[in-house]
């Protein structure tokens, strides 16, 4: 699904305010290229969450939207997706602004606690 | 999920997205149930509402979004009512269930009957499957009064083919399936074996005929291990009685003294307590 810069800005930004799936699917990918099976699998392992096929794709069509991630060449029925560098770099700012807020937080937590 | 409710469940997804992404999606989907991940329907469901989120993001842009929005929702909607509801109850009848008596059904000797399928898988001689028995036959429902044992399946039951409504045959006690057209007169009845008073006795085929003893009065075990050690199907009654002491046997039928053939019912009425 290429798009315009325009429309690929507008789905970044999108990405980038949606629910922590698109991090999931990003943080899941960072390990190495993954299928959809493997990447559900790969997701309920580090963080808990069971992705439907369906919530999965929805999530690979706007990351690819965005050009955050990439199809790769099918292997028989299984369909393999990569992170791309400007993949890698959306994940980490979104995953650097989390910890400052969860270190924040903590601080907040710790102090409301004394 | 087969192609065509696959097709219909991921039509709703736009154009673009459906020829960039069915394909994969319905491959994931497939190995999700193949691993026994989900089921199906819940896999329809799932996939209906990721759909419908997917129709409302290329809606934005429309001049007609409203309109498009509203039916979306409603196709969604009605949908899932549909899937929900087996097309309310009209898609799917309810279908009798039929099988072998589950391992679990059976515990301490006593028989869950509601975890027995609808008919029951029958065994012929050779082991093969012959036909299926209706539970109702197996474990009918009490005529009267409580029916407090379970019910012992000597007595003739109705062997029905696949389609479970075809009759093939029947199974006799003793004799085992007999197809129909055939008489079970000319077959040969194995005595069967039973356990009474601690002692291995036979029971006799059913053209042996036998005298129903006198248990009038006794306690209920001792008058019923009497009659079941003789090879007697014993269906056992409650009744409310103001002489007999509860847990004694009130009275039998056919009465004491009749002649019955080997493996016939004997229903005992049983004294219990008023509450």
């Amino acid at each position: 699904m290429e798009g315009t810069r325009e429309t690929r800005l507008m789905a970044a930004n999108e990405v980038r305010g949606s629910s922590d799936r698109s991090v999931l699917v990003l943080t899941s990918l960072a390990g190495g290229p993954k299928h959809g099976y493997a990447l559900i699998q790969d997701v309920r392992e580090f963080a808990g969450v069971r992705l439907g096929p369906g919530t999965l794709y929805g999530c690979l069509s706007k990351l690819e939207a965005a050009g955050l991630v990439e199809a790769l060449p099918a292997e028989a029925r299984r369909h393999p997706y990569r992170i791309t560098t400007s993949g890698l770099e959306v994940l980490r700012r979104q995953l650097s602004e989390s910890a400052r807020i969860a270190e924040i937080g903590l601080d907040r937590i710790a102090g409301a606690m004394t | 999920m087969s192609r065509r409710l696959f097709a219909l469940v991921t039509a709703l997804y736009p154009r673009a997205w459906r020829e960039r992404y069915a394909e994969e999606l319905s491959d994931l989907c497939e190995e999700f149930v193949d691993a026994g991940e989900t089921t199906r329907l819940h896999l329809a469901l799932t996939i209906l509402f990721a759909a419908a989120v997917e129709r409302f993001r290329s809606l934005r842009s429309s001049r007609h979004r409203v309109l498009l929005a509203s039916s979306t929702v409603l196709i969604v909607v009605l949908a899932a009512v549909t899937f929900a509801t087996n097309g309310f109850g009209l898609l799917v009848s309810a279908l009798p269930t039929k099988g072998p008596v589950p391992n679990d059904a059976i515990v301490n000797g006593q028989t869950d009957i509601s975890k027995v399928p609808d008919f029951v898988a029958a065994v012929g001689k050779d082991g093969k499957i012959v036909g299926y028995v209706p539970k109702a036959d197996l474990f009918p429902a009490p005529t009267r009064g409580a029916h407090l044992g379970p019910q012992t399946p000597f007595e003739v039951q109705p062997v029905y083919a696949g389609d479970l409504r075809t009759l093939v045959g029947h199974f006799y006690p003793g004799i085992g399936f007999v197809p129909l057209g055939v008489s079970p007169s000319t077959q040969s009845c194995v005595p069967e074996s039973t356990v009474a008073n601690g002692q291995s006795q036979a029971i006799p085929c059913p053209g042996v005929a036998q005298t129903i003893p006198n248990v009038v009065g006794m306690y209920t075990p001792t008058g019923v291990a009497k009659l079941s050690g003789m090879g007697l199907s014993v269906q056992i009654v409650a009744v409310l009685s103001s002489s007999v002491t509860p847990g004694h046997i009130v009275s039998i039928l056919p009465i004491a003294g009749t002649t019955v053939a080997a493996r016939s019912v004997v229903t005992v009425d049983i004294s219990v307590n008023v509450s």
